[in-house]
């Protein structure tokens, strides 16, 4: 699906980044693998490498701007061009907001929001400059629903969702399409430690429409289905991948007892 | 001096529930009703309740385009004009899709949105002819923006009325009829009568972040919100009244250890 494309993957070192590093170079794509650990980024380097492609390791922070401008600057020494880029790269730092440090908001806006703005804006330069290219940033359906303690992460999730609207529509005209995915819950490194649990893996399944758990793999196709060519006239879309999550208010509302007819709904 | 002094509306399900508020408040605020309900019985005794000099009963199928057009007849013929609606009737008929009855289909379609349709033209025109401003408010839920499993028609009907608030709205926004929709959460009507069961009645107030279910006035001070000078500016809009319930999907998410 991604014959001779070649894409940047941000956060490439692990969960949602690793899987979509993955699944792009068995679609036939050269990666280059993002992360601000070189140690698990070159990790998944050499799972690319073993799809018989080329991979290259950038080591960097994505809220830094002379990182963004020397990730893509590496990609285009690597590569010669650049067809995709999907940015991933987060920290969530969960806390009550009335006691959320000034510091802590910062820090996940600065990755997951400016640092998706900074590497869009020098990797889409490179884009516009040859008039074609696509975005993918990974939200979360935190971005569309609120996501209670969890500090700034659904503010910057939102944020994300109407930032690659942003761009589809400023550069729709210009070969350059941007889009979202918004996965519900997905077992990564960074959701790990709680689903060791298994009453709590059960009871996060139970709530899923689907009855299950995302693995990053799940998220990893809709990623690489946007950076493909199948997705050419999509842009400035937000697409959930959420087993139904995100629309699934109703089924928590107890005693649906329809005027006597009891109507049971089970999600498992 | 009443927010409502000298305008008239109608309020099209306006024997029960949040129609029937919707008339008390408006009354008491200085304007005058036309009660449109299929419901004789209860609508000629909110008219006596009210007083017949406030608020007329006139028997209203909103799903027969005849009955909708001999509201509007009656209302401007009693008090000489008219100044908004408020739609509220609804039939609710729940199953699972999978077994839903193409009767039970058509006739929650036929009251809840043809109906609202037909409701929203008769009035409408009468105002455009007569050029009159005016203000629409359609009664939606929040079914209309999240799916409610097993309801049958319920969810698509409100959420098509939404769209069909927000498409008038637009349609009508430069002859001064301005339209918009309202979404309760989980509201204390007789269309919701399992609320009587205090256990469902406490479940259904745990799992909204407010607390506590809704009453008719809840949902009634936005609708006259809506209706008043106040929202001069608001067209094609939706408001969620809700206790916040429709944002909180995460909050049956277990597992959450951060505080």
């Amino acid at each position: 699906m991604l014959e001779g494309k070649k894409v940047i993957v941000t956060g490439g070192g692990s969960g949602i980044g690793r899987a979509t590093c993955v699944l792009a170079a068995a679609e036939g794509a050269d990666v280059a693998v993002a992360d601000i650990n070189p140690e698990t980024a070159a990790e998944t380097v050499s799972m690319v490498e073993k799809q018989g492609v080329k991979a290259i390791l950038i080591e960097m922070d994505t809220s830094k701007k002379a990182d963004a401008e020397r990730m893509t600057a590496e990609a285009l020494d690597a590569f010669g061009t650049i067809d995709g880029l999907v940015c991933c790269a987060i920290k969530l730092v969960p806390g009550k907001l009335e006691d959320l440090l000034e510091a802590d908001w910062d820090m996940v806006m600065d990755i997951g929001l400016k640092g998706y703005f900074l590497c869009a804006q020098a990797a889409g330069r490179a884009m516009l400059e040859k008039g074609s290219g696509s975005i993918v940033f990974v939200s979360s359906i935190g971005g569309m629903q609120t996501y209670p303690l969890a500090g700034a992460y659904s503010v910057c999730k939102a944020g994300a969702i109407m930032l690659s609207k942003l761009f589809g529509v400023e550069w729709g005209d210009r070969g350059v399409r941007a889009n979202t995915v918004s996965p519900g819950q997905v077992r990564t490194p960074m959701t790990e430690a709680m689903f060791q649990d298994p009453e709590i893996a059960a009871g996060r399944a139970a709530v899923v429409p689907m009855g299950r758990v995302a693995t990053p793999e799940d998220i990893a196709e809709g990623c690489v289905f946007l950076l493909s060519d199948r997705a050419r006239y999509v842009t400035a879309a937000n697409l959930p991948i959420d087993g139904g999550q995100v629309e699934s208010k109703m089924i928590h509302t107890p005693g649906r007892n329809w005027g006597g007819r009891k109507i049971e709904y089970k999600t498992t | 001096m009443g927010r409502f002094d000298g305008n008239v509306c109608i309020v099209a399900g306006g024997a029960r529930g949040i129609g029937e508020k919707t008339c008390e408040m408006y009354v008491e605020q200085g304007g005058r009703v036309l009660i449109g309900d299929v419901n004789e019985e209860l609508g000629v005794e909110l008219e006596g309740r009210l007083g017949k000099d406030k608020a007329v009963f006139q028997r209203l199928d909103v799903s027969d385009e005849g009955s909708c057009q001999a509201a509007v007849e009656r209302t401007v013929g009693e008090f000489g004009g008219l100044d908004h609606l408020v739609n509220c009737a609804i039939r609710m008929d729940p199953a699972p899709l999978v077994d839903l009855p193409l009767a039970s289909w058509k006739m929650v379609v036929d009251v809840g949105l043809t109906g609202m349709f037909l409701m929203c033209q008769a009035a409408g025109r009468w105002l455009i002819e007569n050029e009159r401003p005016g203000v629409m408010v359609n009664l939606s839920s929040n079914a209309g923006v999240q799916p409610y499993g097993m309801s049958g028609a319920y969810s698509t009907v409100k959420a098509g009325i939404i769209m069909l608030s927000k498409q008038l709205g637009i349609e009508w926004a430069r002859k001064g009829i301005r339209v918009n929709a309202v979404c309760p959460g989980h509201t204390e009507t007789p269309l919701t009568a399992y609320l009587q069961d205090p256990e469902i009645k406490k479940g259904r107030s745990d799992v909204t972040p407010l607390g506590r279910v809704g009453q008719p006035v809840d949902i009634a001070h936005g609708i006259l919100f809506l209706l008043s000078e106040e929202s001069d500016w608001i067209t094609a809009s939706r408001l969620d009244i809700d206790g916040g319930i429709l944002n909180s999907v995460y909050n049956h998410m277990p597992g959450r250890k951060w505080d």
